[in-house]
């Protein structure tokens, strides 16, 4: 995530570190959590999260199937974490990002593992209070019968996510601090075809997400609060989009056109009202797509979309034709989301490596390692 | 002709099905595999222990023809052993005693109609099955995040249960996925103890009874060592693995004891089925003798003290490629 001057990563080995965004795009070997003497973290799966003068993320690690995951709140003047206790832990999984509204922190878990009060639920919803003097870390919770993998999102004072059971929840968050009486209260849900893990998408009043049963569905909210349609039918101005692979990768919206990959490396363009595809045939990437596209501006032919691979490279489409245009080259897959800023795109690969790369040329700027930030062997 | 075209024919596809699944594992093994269980539990009431267990059963019974080829090879083969051991005997101060017990030995086996590889074919096929189901439970529910992105490209588009994952791999209140000596008590003990003896139950069953005290006493020593040996591996087992082998050998216990009787668990060993086979060897032998065709070859090659002269050797060596010709024909 890019916030201030800066690239925020979190790497497979369990550190939370950052990339100068200038020219050089140098290391910040001085910030970096956790620092040492500090617990260790599991692998960080999710894109950390900057809030201001916060930078939040969760990780989990598991021995077995005896997993613990650790959410935490640093500072990013120098990396120490604002919590007294460090990290909140959870004998659970935490695999998707954490969202933050205020001062309250949301992220998914699979079941608790060893409560005192053991239920059936399998997967969470948390909301956790972020103010470092928090007398009760812990907001509320609300329970799924699947394990929600996904990163939820907040708009209007709903929280917005899908759980690996297929169903896609609206749930209050209880005012700006989460503490109102409808805080953690289902508004409405709909169940898809498939588990949801793709982080949704809210725009002009729709939700756009996508499902292991090859579907994408656009979700109309004014609809949904009305009690318009029901749980498992589409309403007015909804629609849903077969394609031949699992949707993992969050969709982007640009210019009134939506961009979604699946997990068979189909890229389609697609009309955001009416789930018509806007290209003749979908753009294909060697590999899988289970990062965020990013648009880039080229000079002289508009915007394209880089889409990352799981495999290798990263792909370039035109964003009105789809044809494929020159990529990035990458020694590594990348299953995290492109970012970019100006003329510069970054990347983080499925071996630690942090790539800054020039639009313009497609030429490599700079290479170093995430977790030690010495150059790209 | 057409027998041996055929059978040339059978080999030539066998191997390459086996060159096939070694270097395209995952495409013509684990594929298939990930792809019947997930299906299955979809069938099944998404319970992943009984489509572990319907698995199982549908292999076996896949399987029973070569099973019951096994188990009459071997029968024959036990039938053949008085014979055998009078051979062993007759050759054993000759010089070249050891090529010709071999050639002997194999003259004996086609003419009772005993293939030595037939008695190793369910145990050869059952290793590739063993070690793709191992990763095929890994794969079919994975762990991490990453494991169930890959899942994806395993699944086949057709698959009415692709969208149907992740699947839950709980069952009876343990985790198949997680190591057997995870597991709670008293599956932690009792699926190693059940799998060693079902094992046990299985080998002994099977058994071959043997003229020689050595052989005897090696085979004995087997039945026990193995099934011990496999009881603490089971520890180190993903538990739907050890409830796959669990189940695979009380069915492969139950086809045998169908087709040869229970005598052999029972003590018995193969019961009045085992005294038809005995009879059907010891008419086909004769049968060959009567035709001429020596199934010990002393009465052709070596003399009445049971040395062979040089003379004799150098005449049946001038006769053999005749012979092969003669047969050829």
């Amino acid at each position: 995530m890019i916030s201030g001057d800066y690239v925020y990563i979190g790497a497979k080995d369990g550190r939370i570190t950052r990339l100068s965004l200038e020219q050089s795009g140098s290391f910040d070997s001085t910030w970096g959590f956790p620092a040492a003497g500090l617990d260790t973290l599991g692998p960080i799966y999710g894109t950390p999260r900057v809030d201001g003068d916060r930078v939040f993320g969760a990780s989990y690690d598991c021995d077995g199937l005896d997993c613990e995951a650790q959410v935490f709140a640093v500072s990013t003047g120098d990396g120490s974490p604002l919590w007294p206790e460090v990290t909140f832990k959870l004998r659970t999984t935490v695999v998707g990002s954490v969202a933050v509204s205020g001062d309250v922190v949301l992220f998914g878990t699979s079941e608790i593992d060893n409560e005192l009060d053991p239920s059936d639920a399998g997967g969470y919803l948390y909301a956790l209070d972020a103010a470092p003097d928090a007398s009760r870390r812990v907001l509320w919770r609300f329970p799924t019968t699947g394990a929600v993998w996904g990163t939820p999102i907040v708009s209007d004072g709903v929280v917005y996510f899908g759980d690996l059971d297929g169903v896609f929840h609206a749930v209050s968050l209880g005012g700006e601090d989460g503490r109102s009486d409808d805080a953690g209260r289902q508004l409405w849900s709909f169940k898809a075809g498939g588990a949801i893990v793709a982080e949704p998408l809210i725009a002009d009043g729709k939700i756009y997400f996508g499902d292991f049963s090859d579907t994408f569905y656009a979700l109309d909210i004014a609809t949904r609060e009305s009690g318009g349609s029901g749980s498992e039918l589409l309403g007015s101005g909804e629609w849903s989009f077969n394609s031949d692979g699992w949707f993992w990768a969050t969709p982007v919206i640009n210019q009134g056109v939506l961009y979604v990959g699946t997990l068979n490396g189909k890229f389609y363009a697609l009309d955001p009202d009416t789930g018509a595809e806007r290209w003749a045939r979908p753009g294909s990437v060697i590999g899988q797509i289970v990062g965020s596209a990013a648009v880039i501006n080229e000079v002289g032919r508009g915007i394209a979309l880089a889409v990352p691979s799981g495999k290798d490279n990263i792909f370039v489409f035109d964003g009105q034709t789809g044809a494929g245009l020159n990529g990035f080259a990458t020694d590594g897959g990348v299953k995290a989301s492109v970012v970019v800023d100006g003329r510069f795109l970054y990347v983080h690969t499925v071996d630690d490596d942090l790539i800054k790369f020039n639009i313009a040329d497609r030429s490599q700027v700079s290479c170093v390692d995430a977790e030690t930030g010495a150059p790209c062997a | 002709m057409g027998t041996f075209v055929s059978r040339r024919f059978l080999i030539i596809v066998g191997i390459a099905l086996i060159a096939a699944a070694i270097f395209r594992f995952n495409l013509f093994v684990i594929g298939p595999m990930v792809n019947a269980l997930v299906l299955l539990d979809k069938i099944l009431f998404s319970n992943f222990g009984l489509a572990i267990i319907f698995f199982t059963v549908t292999v076996r019974l896949l399987m029973i023809p070569l099973t019951v080829m096994q188990t009459r090879n071997m029968r024959k083969m036990s039938a053949l052993q008085p014979r055998m051991k009078a051979m062993q005997e007759r050759y054993k101060d000759h010089p070249d005693g050891r090529r010709l017990q071999s050639s002997e030995t194999m003259k004996m086996y086609k003419s009772a109609g005993v293939s030595p590889v037939g008695c190793l074919g369910p145990m050869v096929l059952q290793m590739p099955i063993w070690f793709g189901l191992y990763r095929a439970i890994f794969k079919a529910v994975p762990s991490t995040p990453e494991g169930t992105a890959n899942l994806s490209a395993i699944l086949y588009g057709w698959n009415p249960a692709a969208s149907d994952v992740p699947l839950d791999s709980m069952f009876i209140g343990m985790d198949l996925v997680d190591l057997v000596s995870n597991a709670p008590v008293p599956y932690n003990f009792a699926l190693p103890i059940l799998v060693g003896a079902s094992m046990w139950a299985q080998q002994k069953i099977s058994a071959m009874p043997s003229m020689d005290a050595r052989s005897a006493q090696t085979n004995q020593m087997m039945l026990w060592l193995m099934p011990i040996m496999f009881g603490f591996f089971t520890f180190q087992f993903p538990a739907g693995l050890a409830v796959y082998i669990l189940f695979s050998n009380l069915i492969g216990v139950a086809i045998t004891a169908v087709i040869s009787g229970p005598g052999a668990l029972l003590g018995t060993r193969f019961g009045t089925s085992a005294a038809t086979a005995t009879a059907a060897v010891e008419a086909s032998v004769t049968a060959a003798e009567d035709k001429g065709d020596s199934i010990d070859g002393t009465a052709e090659v070596l003399g009445e003290n049971g040395r062979r002269s040089d003379r004799q050797r150098t005449r049946s060596a001038r006769r053999k490629p005749r012979r092969r010709r003669n047969r050829r024909r």
